[in-house]
C-alpha cells in the first residue's frame, strides 16, 4: 500500500494497492482482484479503515482491469437518470454502466455480475491519468454493497448512528432531517460515531444490528464499527422533543422508503422486507420529533434505559 | 367512467414489475426500479386477492366471480370494486391487457 498525501496529484488523501484489495462493509467483503499484471486499486482515505487482508473470505470476487466500456446489446432493464444503466440477462446476470463526467456523458465503469452475484468483472474506462482501478468510485462502490446487502440480510439506510454503551440507535432521514446534527450532538455526549449519513442495517441469526460506512455526511464521520441494534429513530425537526411510536406495519414502510437501491430485483425486495420485517419487530420504532439539542438525544437515550 | 374496463371479452394480467408481499399484517405492492416514482402501495385485503388471481389471465367476470365466492357481496358491488381497481392498476401501469376492446 502506498500513502500519497494530500494535495499531490490528487484532491484527497488516497491509498494505493498493488494486485488486490479486499473491502468490509458490515459483514459483507467484497474482493477486488486485478484482471492483468499492472492493475492497481485506489481508494479515498475515507475508505482505509474498511480494507480487511486479501484472505479474509469473500461474499464478492471481481476481476477488475482498465480498458474501453464495450457497447453493449439488448433493452436496457433499469436506468437511473444519465448515471446508469443497468441490462438483466436470461440467465440472471448484470451488466451496469456507471457514468461519470460533465452532464454523465462518459462510460466510466462497467460491472458485471454472474446470477449469484458471487463474482464478476469489473472495468474502468481509461479516464484518469493515474491509471488507477477506483474501488471506491461513486456510486460505484455504493451500488455494489447496496445490492449485495440486499442478497445477504442487509440493507443500506440513510441514516447516522451513534453507539452508546454498546448498543447502536439509529437516526433515519433523507437530506436535511438532522442526521449529521444529531450525530454531533451525540459524539458531544460521549457516543460514538460510525456514520453521520449512511448505516447498514443487517440481521445475523435474528439479532439486528448497525454499522458504519465510509459515506459520510457534513459531519465526516466513517468508520467499519458496529453494534447491536437497540432504536430507531425517524428524525422529524420539531419545537419540541417527543417521541412518537410507530406500529411494526408503518415502520416498515417508512424505513424501506429510506433505503438506497432497494427496488432492482424482486427477489431482492422480498429478502428486503423480510429484514425490515425482522428489524422492526425486535427493535423500538418512532418518530424523534426534535429540536437540534442535547435534551432530544438525552430522550432517545433515556427511553432504552428506561425500557431495562 | 370505468369506461375502458367494461368489455368481458378482455383478460387482464398483473405486470411483473411489481412486487407483492404481506408484511407484519399490510398488503404491500413494491415498484420495482423506474417504473414508478412512488415506491410503495398498500393494497386492501380484496385487492390483495385480485392481484394474487391476477397471476393468471382473467376476465373481469372472472374476478368479479373471485370476489362473490369469498365475501358476502352482492355481484354487481363486486364487479364495481374489480373496475375501479383494474383502472387503479392501469394507471400505475400495473396490469396489461389482451382481446378486443370494441
Amino acid at each position: 500500500m502506498t500513502i500519497l498525501p494530500r494535495g499531490v496529484g490528487v484532491a484527497t488523501g488516497k491509498a494505493v494497492y498493488e494486485g488486490a484489495l479486499t473491502l468490509r462493509f458490515g459483514q459483507l467483503v467484497t474482493a477486488f482482484r486485478a484482471g492483468d499484471p499492472t492493475a492497481r486499486f485506489s481508494i479515498e482515505d475515507t475508505h482505509i479503515p474498511f480494507v480487511v487482508p486479501n484472505d479474509t473470505p469473500s461474499h464478492l470476487a471481481l476481476t477488475c482491469r482498465i480498458a474501453p466500456i464495450p457497447r453493449l446489446d439488448g433493452a436496457v432493464t433499469f436506468s437511473a437518470d444519465r448515471a446508469w444503466d443497468l441490462w438483466r440477462r436470461e440467465d440472471g446476470s448484470e451488466d451496469i454502466v456507471f457514468r461519470g463526467g460533465a452532464n454523465f456523458g462518459t462510460d466510466v465503469w462497467h460491472l458485471r455480475l454472474d446470477p449469484s452475484f458471487s463474482s464478476g468483472d469489473l472495468r474502468e474506462a481509461p479516464v484518469m491519468p493515474d491509471g488507477f482501478i477506483r474501488a471506491d468510485g461513486y456510486p460505484l462502490l455504493e451500488y455494489i454493497v447496496a445490492r449485495l446487502l440486499s442478497r445477504h440480510d442487509g440493507v443500506l439506510i440513510h441514516a447516522s448512528t451513534a453507539i452508546v454503551d454498546g448498543g447502536a440507535f439509529v437516526f433515519v432521514g433523507h437530506s436535511g432531517a438532522g442526521k449529521s446534527t444529531m450525530a454531533a450532538i451525540a459524539e458531544a455526549a460521549g457516543a460514538t460515531i460510525p456514520t453521520d449519513d449512511r448505516t447498514i442495517l443487517s440481521v445475523h441469526q435474528g439479532a439486528p444490528a448497525a454499522w458504519g460506512t465510509p459515506w459520510h455526511g457534513s459531519l465526516i464521520r466513517k468508520s467499519p464499527e458496529g453494534a447491536p441494534l437497540r432504536r430507531i429513530y425517524l428524525l422529524q425537526q420539531a419545537a419540541t422533543d417527543r417521541c412518537e411510536p410507530l406500529a411494526p406495519a408503518r415502520a416498515v414502510k417508512e424505513l424501506f422508503v429510506r433505503l438506497i437501491q432497494p427496488r432492482l430485483h424482486a427477489a431482492e425486495v422480498q429478502e428486503t422486507l423480510n429484514v425490515l420485517e425482522t428489524i422492526v419487530r425486535r427493535v423500538p420504532t418512532s418518530i424523534l420529533h426534535f429540536r437540534p439539542t442535547r435534551a432530544a438525544f438525552d430522550l432517545a437515550i433515556r427511553r432504552q434505559r428506561s425500557a431495562h | 367512467m370505468n369506461s375502458g374496463f367494461v368489455d368481458n371479452s378482455v383478460g387482464y394480467r398483473r405486470r411483473d414489475t411489481y412486487v407483492y408481499r404481506l408484511t407484519v399484517g399490510e398488503h404491500l405492492l413494491v415498484a420495482l426500479h423506474a417504473r414508478s416514482d412512488e415506491p410503495l402501495y398498500a393494497l386492501t385485503p380484496t385487492g390483495a386477492q385480485l392481484w394474487e388471481r391476477l397471476a393468471r389471465w382473467a376476465t373481469i367476470d372472472e374476478l368479479t366471480e373471485t370476489l362473490v365466492s369469498e365475501y358476502e357481496v352482492a355481484t354487481d358491488s363486486a364487479r364495481q370494486d374489480v373496475r375501479e381497481f383494474l383502472e387503479q392498476l392501469a394507471s400505475l401501469d400495473a396490469v396489461e391487457s389482451r382481446g378486443a376492446t370494441a
